[in-house]
């Protein structure tokens, strides 16, 4: 859980694009697809004793249940990587595994330049990108790949970095 | 000068497969406690996971509930299923 400021709020959670996710988890499609066609190529050539649909029925249900919790293992790691944009600074949560976790904290008045990039038809089409963020003097560098809306993410913060460094008072 | 000659006919590729299908009761259910117990442990991976480092409250829940009944309908599923198929023998 990310502790919070006293009066520090979440402006935006930025989680990469769906369609990583759904690119991540499509092999689990095979699971689905393979055991009935497996099934009913043995029904042909295959003996089997007993009731063959009830075996069949069971051991569709495990690769079922295999499928659904590694689908659950990959959502996890998408949804627990997020950039978590608040009106003082940036949070990058990087789940590397489920025993590896990364959280890089950045102010926002620290920020220097943020770089975006928008490579490739399916990306420029579905509009997600590479968000890097270079902040001044030290050498951290927050790099988010496969964002949605990139452009939109950069002009939040650009926002919010320039209500921080303005004064409160400031006559403009 | 002897020869070695293996006759292909005697052997039969489905009569070995359906052979290497029979499952015995106790190793099935032996199979099943396995695969049970790998469940348990991922189940409270994510469970730890999704407690302790989750943002949304509310999707965390969802995904909890999801998780477990799908889960559940299917342990439940293979169990039945696997008791009719071990009857039938």
């Amino acid at each position: 859980m990310i502790e919070l400021e006293p009066g520090e709020k979440i402006v935006l959670k930025v989680r990469r694009h769906k369609l990583g996710l759904i690119f991540e988890s499509m092999f689990l499609f095979l699971f689905l697809v393979l055991p009935p066609l497996l099934f009913w190529v043995s029904e042909r050539a295959v003996v089997i004793k007993g009731n063959d649909l009830a075996l069949f029925v069971s051991l569709y249900s495990l690769v079922l249940l295999i499928a659904w919790m590694i689908f659950f293992v990959i959502w996890t790691r998408y949804y627990l990587d997020v950039l978590i944009i608040t009106d003082k600074r940036i949070i990058y949560v990087d789940q590397k595994g489920f025993f590896s976790r990364e959280v890089a904290t950045l102010n926002l008045d620290k920020i220097q330049d943020i770089t975006i990039t928008i490579s490739g038809i399916l990306a420029t089409f579905l509009d997600f990108g590479t968000v890097k963020i270079q902040t001044a003097g030290e050498s951290t560098e927050f790099i988010m790949r496969d964002v949605p809306e990139p452009s939109k993410i950069k002009s939040i913060i650009y926002e919010l970095h320039h209500k921080q460094s303005t004064p409160p008072n400031s006559i403009t | 000068m002897s020869l070695y000659q293996f006759n292909f006919n005697q052997f039969s590729i489905l009569g070995f497969l359906s052979s290497a299908i029979i499952l015995s009761p106790a190793i099935a259910w032996l199979l099943v406690a396995l695969i049970g117990v790998l469940f348990i442990i991922l189940s409270l991976v994510l469970s730890y996971h999704w407690k302790r480092f989750g943002i949304d409250m509310l999707v965390m829940g969802r995904a909890t509930i999801l998780y477990f009944s799908v889960s559940a309908v299917l342990w439940i599923l293979m169990t039945i299923s696997l008791a009719v198929y071990l009857n039938s023998l």
